[in-house]
């Protein structure tokens, strides 16, 4: 690769564009993609620097969210939510955010091996076929191993590919949601293996046992739309969240009441409110049988959680038909519990949609037991391991690995070097998600296409296509087999085209919803099945260990299951709750860390069944002193090159046909070491400083702060409109961390690794303040997403002395690079520090990730103070638009910020707040409005609206 | 003879030399071979600027990085290091301008040598806020002259442009009358040299004639420089106390900082005088001139503004929790027992204990104390600037930002390598220069003679 | 050789006879100055080491006035720097800073202060070479003007110009060695 300064300019970057495109892939596969179609309107060729939108379906992870790409000059510069999806609703994740940079990763499988070896694709089809053949003779079972397949299409080919070798599809969820319990809880009582819907906005009462919905959960975009919704709604009808679990998720923290329960208490919990709920169902049909089942349950608990459990359980029954309650352990019993829970409160039908079940979790664990099994037993001929890295995310992977290479015919189709990839002896390296085309299906009734924005970077293929190969199909061109299919499915013959066009273009039509057929009811749903799960239940607590001390294994926001750990921007991604990054960290409860002497950073050596995993320590107020969290997901082979010992998916463990992830027992001793934790945030607490609001009701005001205008001793300076501001629902706001990665994406943040992580020399133009309150053990979290303010009377401005920063006759607190010397004086002046100093250059090595940069924002050279710009690059592109558009009007002008266009809550509003029917002089009136430090007269731009906590008898919030 | 002095006459210089021999006397540093004292020290004084030298090219090569700053501090060793050389500079002018306007004849031995402090001490002081920028080749932009980037001018309502404008103007007007002093005695040296030396100083000493009228406009061009150099040298540290006085962060944001600045800038100036003379005094063997009396004066100088600066601390304590806003009593309760405490009390000790001792005249007239009162001053007063800089910043208003500051070597070497451009430059200064002005010397005598006869 | 101090003098003024007295002491070169002046001398300069208090007004020697220079270059530097901020912050390109109004004027008064005293330090020592004709010499010669090169060391020199034949070299002489003087010289001089 020719040499390259440091830091790219924007013409620099141009240039460097070029040599990215000659040293990483022909020319040619940047010009705009055949058959793609551009979102609404119709493409016109390609003019540089315009942007064109496809709509498209994120494949980051099974829940399948619609995708809004930005393509630039032939390739795509950044994702976005696709307004029109009917479960995202123009929502992202972080994790769907970073995608892109997945897309452009030098990392990337660039070509199919064969034994290591580099091959042609036709060397490849030709040495499988053969093998399948001998396979098929030896009449040796086939496999074919993947997450659950949300594209029928998809699902299709493999079982068409399997069905001549009589091979079996086995589904798995890696991570710690799998909710194999929880469908075959379903299977039991509705006959059919899939999760049925929820419907929060129909909730009054949600009750949540160690279930993280809006976190790391089956849909959380879905799910934290919904959530914010109903809490918007909350002030016309009252709505709680109470949350039962031992380790601190983001739904927890989020949650009105967190209760901290190990599994065993939860499951007795469980247990105890399905009988009380039963005996209070009466007449309901099993609810006799199971209240009977269950007399001697709920035994062996203190005054205070009986009192407690009392409490809910009024709650619970008052709520009838208006609460939902969900569990997201791997556990039948605790699942059959809930689900007859919801059955016996009548929650069914109401605020639970078994009609149209959600399909983007299919993994039974038994399957994976079963197929295990057998490729231990060595009556397997041969396995295609789909987008999956079992050697990593298993338990004994080591063993699976040695089974995969002495198996004749071992194929992995994935587009990373993963641990399992190194164990098979075919790799088809697999084209990135915006390279190929899809459909999926993740809910019954909804059906959305996925289309390519770029042509293929490397010698990749789409995973479809292997089996359409290997199962000698004539079309075996992706795109095309998938018109076929939808064609066939739809039976518009001449009509299709034309409607194909449209679908793709929206990125989905109702007909193909319509053509679908629902997946088939199983007979022999049993009620009596149910309650014999029930009945079989051990009322008594299990055993617990010496110490007492039981690991529940999670996933962290940024990393989710560990498939995207080698992408840097979620490496960094602090955690909303630990705030660390770069680093696992074993969460500990305060108390817990007390008994162990342990503080922030000292390493901890975790024992489970003879397994042990060493961590950092990272104190976590709320986690049950009984519970250690361990972060899934590192230390994986792909990842980003840390210690393979650091791979806490070596702790779960089998028990009979189930997977445990959750309450396994475990020994924890300090082994002295220590290192110091790359800490977005020291301080935890507001120090009694009124700087973050939560309240009782969504109607309340918030003590002590005034709604006065600030007096100025200056004239009004900015009389014209617009006047761009921002307001932030701190009660929508997770705490999810997609706006930070769309922040990152959208304006060229550098990463800058642990190290200057350690030296608090983070490059976060938007962060989120994590703050506890109240009691120390078990404190409310409140989420304070901080950018910057744009003071009107901007503290910042007056002290730079070179007029380097300076404010726009709309608002705008503008920062001008390249006039800045440097002297950090703004940094020190500013009172929300969210200035960031480029306190070196930040290259960006490898040519091709150099096209994941936006063209439209220069990425800055070392010495230069940044900031947040508002986006000021899509305002002025909206200007420009409106200009052309011949009206000098900003009213109704639609300016959306990138952390507002993502945030899967809405929870961002952004508009020009001199228009006074606007959203914004709308929401300021609101009585939890509050500016940050409002009374140092600086004038922000940037209103947010006060936490609710919704309590039986609420406690007041504030700072304090 | 001590006794035969009037009361109301001190004796300045001692055992009345003649004046021929106080020519010789001074101008021997300037005439012989340096001796092994001052060898040493400036061998050692010049190794540490070449440290600083390469270690200020590694950081502008490599970037701020190199530093121990981060978000959250902005400024460290770099500001603090620049305050305390502006301070330093400071009791140079004091005594050749404000001495001067009150008469002080005590002055004159010790004026040459401090104004000469005042002028490395600012050298030192302004190349910090050069190289603390992140991008020092641009350091130009900061001053206001025609350019093509758009008629943009510089932002003249930045503390940090005061800043360029008073330090800029406090070196030039410290330089023009450090040199509009030495013209007679260069036109001494011009006098009593040959060869290279006689065409230097002659040409340094402007065709000085010594005459009546010449004498005449000489001092009262002198007196008037004197009595622009007084509001100037005022204005030059209430200026830099701008930068922080003017800002918004709790403990920065106070009025009392200009007289506060301006106390503790002459009291560690003096501090800084004393170590010099000191050490001059023993290098270049001047106990004649540099007397008991001169070392006596500027001990009770560096009580008093000991005083002034203590007063200055409480001072800030009682605001802090008078004006009971939350974030102000934070910061002050941090600065006492926060992570920085040990910081706080060090300049506590330093400063406001140790000029205590000087109550003593037997304190004030020894040496070794004197000397050691001097160092612990300076390095309290270091600590004054450090304290104000670092331990705001580190904790100011959103918990969530809160950070804490290690200076890395680096920063380090730098401070030893500033410390090395001084005395460096002191040291060839007082080879090359009169570092006792004759004709001043020559005059106090004088008078002292004429008083102690008309006390005959 | 070419008189290097010819700038002390108007050109083209004739070669006079000089007498010169050397003193030890300041207080004796005052007291001969007050008589050789009484005895109808005409003291043309005196030179000393250091400047000799009373000695302006025994040779009555007019005050000067290098104060009003000093006014001057303040008052220009003032107004220099005042107009300059007022017309780059309010006039030519106008900013919005902080929200305050450009005419921000309690900002300007630091740097309008520190130009006035600049320029008025300029104008001090601009004046006082350009009155004494103080500019560097490129050879290190002293000034002709200087009778003996010891007045800058520890000598003090009285400098009596020869004006018409009324005067007494003896009578000087005898004066001279009155007053006490250690050496009386005489010799021609370009004045």
């Amino acid at each position: 690769m020719s040499k390259t300064p440091d830091s790219p300019t924007r013409r620099g970057f141009l240039t460097l564009f070029g040599i990215g495109g000659a040293a990483s892939l022909a020319a040619c596969k940047r010009d705009p993609v055949r058959y793609a179609l551009p979102y609404l309107v119709p493409p016109e060729e390609i003019t540089p620097g315009v942007p064109v939108k496809y709509a498209s379906t994120c494949t980051a992870c099974p829940a399948a969210c619609g995708l809004l790409v930005t393509v630039l000059d032939g390739r795509p510069v950044k994702l976005e939510g696709l307004p029109s999806h009917p479960l995202s609703h123009g929502g992202l994740c972080a994790i769907g955010q970073a995608d892109i940079r997945a897309l452009y990763d030098s990392g990337r499988l660039q070509a199919p091996t064969l034994g290591g070896r580099k091959v042609s694709w036709a060397v490849l089809d030709e040495e499988v076929t053969a093998r399948l053949a001998e396979i098929r003779a030896s009449k040796k079972a086939l496999y074919v191993l993947a997450p659950t397949l949300t594209s029928p299409t998809m699902r299709e080919a493999v079982v068409r590919f399997l069905e001549p070798y009589g091979g079996t599809l086995v589904e798995h969820d890696a991570g710690t949601h799998r909710s194999s319990a929880a469908l075959e809880a379903a299977e039991l009582l509705t006959g059919r293996a899939l999760l049925p819907a929820l419907d929060i906005g129909k909730a009054d009462l949600l009750l949540c046992l160690a279930a993280d919905p809006i976190g790391t959960g089956p849909e959380p975009v879905f799910s934290m739309r919904a959530l914010a919704d109903r809490r918007r709604a909350a002030a016309a009808r009252p709505f709680r969240h109470v949350q039962v679990e031992g380790s601190v998720s983001l739904t927890g923290a989020n949650a009105d009441e967190r209760w901290p329960l190990s599994a065993a208490e939860r499951r007795g919990l469980a247990l105890w409110l399905l009988s009380r709920v039963a005996t209070a169902a009466g007449a309901a049909p099993g609810a006799a049988a199971v209240s009977e089942a269950l007399t001697t349950s709920g035994a062996a608990r203190t005054p205070e959680a009986q009192s407690r459990s009392e409490a809910l359980l009024v709650e619970l029954l008052a709520a009838r038909g208006r609460s939902l309650v969900v569990s997201g352990a791997n556990d039948l019993v605790e699942q059959v519990a809930v689900a007859l829970l919801n059955r016996f409160l009548g929650n069914e039908g109401t605020t639970l949609d078994p009609a149209h079940p959600s399909l983007v979790r299919r993994g039974l664990d038994r399957n994976l037991v079963d197929f295990l099994a057998a490729l231990s037993a060595g009556t397997v001929g041969g396995v295609v391991i789909l987008d999956l890295d079992p050697v990593d995310q298993l338990p004994g992977g080591d063993r699976i690995a040695d089974a995969l290479r002495k198996l004749p015919l071992s194929i992995a189709i994935t587009d990373r070097p993963t641990a399992t990839a190194a164990a098979c002896r075919v790799v088809a390296a697999a084209h990135h998600g915006l390279e190929r085309w899809g459909d999926s299906a993740p809910r019954e009734g909804i059906v959305t296409l996925a289309q390519p924005t770029i042509r293929p970077l490397f010698e990749t293929r789409h995973p479809g296509e292997n089996f359409l190969h290997w199962s000698g199909a004539t079309v075996t061109e992706f795109r095309a087999h998938l018109m076929g299919a939808w064609q066939k499915r739809t039976k518009l013959d001449l009509a299709f085209a034309s409607f194909w066009d449209g679908a793709v273009s929206n990125a989905t039509a109702p007909e193909l919803a319509a053509a679908l057929a629902p997946s088939p009811h199983r007979a022999g749903e049993s009620l009596e099945a149910a309650v014999r799960v029930v009945r079989s239940a051990a009322p008594a607590a299990p055993a617990t260990p010496a110490d007492g001390i039981e690991v529940d294994l999670i996933e962290e926001v940024a990393l989710g299951d560990g498939r995207r750990a080698h992408i840097p921007w979620l490496r960094e991604l602090p955690d909303p709750l630990t705030r660390t990054s770069w680093t696992p960290c074993v969460r500990v409860a305060p108390e817990r860390a007390r008994a162990l002497g342990a503080a922030d950073g000292d390493i901890l050596r975790v024992d489970v069944a003879g397994r042990a995993i060493e961590l950092p320590v990272r104190i976590m107020p709320g986690q049950h002193p009984r519970v250690l969290g361990l972060p899934v997901g590192y230390g994986r082979h792909d990842g980003d090159a840390d210690e393979a010992s650091h791979n806490a998916y070596r702790l779960a463990r089998f028990e009979g046909k189930g997977l445990l992830t959750g309450g396994l027992f475990a020994h924890a001793v300090k082994t002295g070491a220590a290192m110091s934790l790359p800490l977005m945030q020291v301080e935890s607490t507001t120090h009694g400083r009124a700087i973050v609001h939560q309240v009782a009701r969504p109607d309340a005001a918030i003590e002590g702060v005034e709604h006065r205008k600030a007096e100025s001793l200056w004239p009004e300076l900015l009389q014209s409109s617009p006047k761009w501001e921002m307001v932030i629902d701190l009660d929508a706001c997770t705490g999810c961390s997609a706006c930070v990665v769309a922040c990152q994406s959208e304006n060229n943040l550098p990463v800058v690794g642990a190290d200057e992580m350690r030296r608090n020399r983070d490059m976060y133009w938007l962060r989120i303040d994590r703050y506890f309150t109240g009691d120390a053990e078990n404190p409310d979290v409140l989420f304070e997403p901080m950018l910057c303010q744009q003071c009107e009377n901007a503290p910042c401005e007056t002290v730079c002395p070179v007029a380097a920063t300076v404010h726009s006759e709309d608002g705008l607190n503008m920062q001008v690079y390249n006039r800045c010397v440097g002297t950090r004086y703004c940094e020190n002046n500013c009172p929300y520090k969210v200035r960031r100093f480029n306190w070196f250059n930040h290259p960006v090595k490898a040519p091709v990730e150099r096209l994941v940069l936006n063209p439209n924002v220069v990425y800055r050279s070392r010495g230069v103070m940044e900031k947040c710009t508002f986006c000021v690059q899509r305002i002025q592109a909206a200007r420009i638009a409106m200009r052309k558009a011949g009206h000098e009007d900003w009213r109704g002008g639609d300016v959306q910020t990138a952390c507002q266009q993502t945030c899967p809550a809405r929870a961002i509003s952004f508009g020009d707040a001199t228009d006074p029917h606007g959203e914004i002089a709308h929401l300021k009136e609101n009585p939890r409005a509050f500016q940050v430090l409002a009374e140092l007269g600086v004038k922000p731009a940037v209103t947010y609206l006060a936490r609710v906590r919704s309590r039986p008898h609420a406690r007041d919030g504030g700072g304090s | 003879m001590s006794a035969v002095a009037a009361p109301d006459v001190e004796t300045l210089v001692l055992g009345e030399p003649g004046y021929g021999t106080m020519t010789s006397e001074i101008a021997a540093p300037m005439e012989t071979r340096p001796g092994a004292g001052w060898l040493a020290i400036f061998l050692v004084s010049l190794a540490a600027l070449l440290l600083g030298v390469a270690l200020i090219t590694y950081t502008i090569a490599t970037g701020i990085g190199v530093w121990g700053l981060n978000r959250t501090i902005g400024w460290g060793y770099d500001i603090t290091n620049f305050v305390f050389w502006v301070g330093i500079g400071h009791a140079g002018t004091l005594i050749s301008a404000i001495l001067l306007l009150f008469r002080q004849r005590w002055r004159t031995s010790i004026a040459r040598a401090a104004e000469g402090m005042t002028i490395f001490a600012v050298v030192c002081a302004a190349l910090f806020p050069l190289i603390h920028m992140g991008r020092p080749w641009l350091a130009f932009w900061v001053f206001p002259y025609p350019n093509t980037r758009g008629p943009i001018s510089v932002n003249f309502r930045s503390p940090l442009l005061w800043d360029v404008f008073a330090v800029a103007t406090y070196f030039t007007v410290s330089l023009i009358f450090w040199y509009v002093g030495m013209i007679p005695d260069f036109g001494t040296m011009r006098d009593r040299s040959k060869g290279l030396k006689q065409r230097v100083y002659g040409f340094l000493s402007l065709g000085w004639d010594g005459g009546a009228r010449t004498w005449q406009r000489y001092e009262k061009a002198c007196l008037l420089l004197a009595g622009l150099a007084t509001p100037l040298v005022v204005s030059v540290h209430t200026i830099v106390s701008f930068d922080f006085a003017t800002s918004i962060i709790p403990g920065w944001h106070t009025t009392i900082f200009p007289p506060y600045f301006v106390a503790g800038a002459v009291f560690s100036g003096f501090a800084m005088v004393i170590t010099l003379l000191l050490i001059t005094r023993f290098a270049l063997h001047l106990e004649r001139y540099i007397t008991a009396v001169h070392l006596e004066k500027m001990a009770k100088v560096l009580l008093t503004t000991g005083m002034i600066v203590g007063f200055a601390y409480s001072t800030e304590l009682f605001i802090a929790w008078y004006s009971d806003n939350p974030f102000e009593r934070f910061t002050f309760l941090n600065r006492a027992f926060g992570p920085y405490a040990w910081a706080y009390w060090v300049m506590v000790f330093c400063n406001v204990v140790t000029p205590q001792i000087f109550w003593s005249k037997r304190a004030r007239r020894s040496v070794p104390i004197l000397f050691a009162a001097a160092i612990l001053v300076n390095v309290g007063m270091w600590f004054e600037r450090f304290n104000i800089i670092v331990i705001s910043l580190h904790r100011d208003y959103l918990p969530s930002s809160w950070s804490h500051y290690t200076p890395t070597l680096v920063e380090v070497g730098i401070l030893v390598g500033s410390f090395g451009l001084f005395f460096t430059c002191f040291l060839l200064f007082v080879r090359l220069a009169p570092v006792i002005a004759f004709h001043e010397v020559k005059h106090t005598v004088a008078e002292q003679m004429e008083a102690a006869h008309a006390a005959r | 050789m070419p008189p290097v101090d010819s700038f002390l003098a108007p050109s083209g003024s004739p070669r006079r006879r000089i007498h010169t007295l050397a003193f030890e002491n300041p207080g004796a070169t005052l007291e001969a100055v007050h008589r050789l002046r009484a005895e109808g001398f005409e003291v043309h300069d005196v030179f000393s080491p250091f400047p000799l208090h009373g000695m302006d007004e025994a040779l009555g020697l007019a005050g000067t006035r290098l104060g009003f220079a000093t006014l001057v270059g303040g008052l220009f530097g003032a107004a220099i720097a005042f107009g300059f901020q007022v017309w780059t912050h309010a006039i030519d390109w106008p900013l919005i800073i902080g929200g305050k109004s450009p005419l921000a004027l309690p900002a300007q008064v630091p740097v309008s202060f520190e130009l006035t005293i600049l320029c008025a330090a300029f104008a001090t020592v601009g004046g006082l070479f350009v009155r004494r004709r103080l500019f560097p010499r490129l050879t290190g010669e002293r000034p002709l003007a200087q009778p003996d090169p010891r007045v800058t060391d520890d000598r003090f020199v009285v400098l009596v110009v020869e004006r018409n034949a009324s005067f007494s070299p003896a009578r000087f002489r005898e004066l001279g060695r009155a007053l006490g003087s250690v050496e009386i010289v005489e010799g021609w001089r370009t004045l």
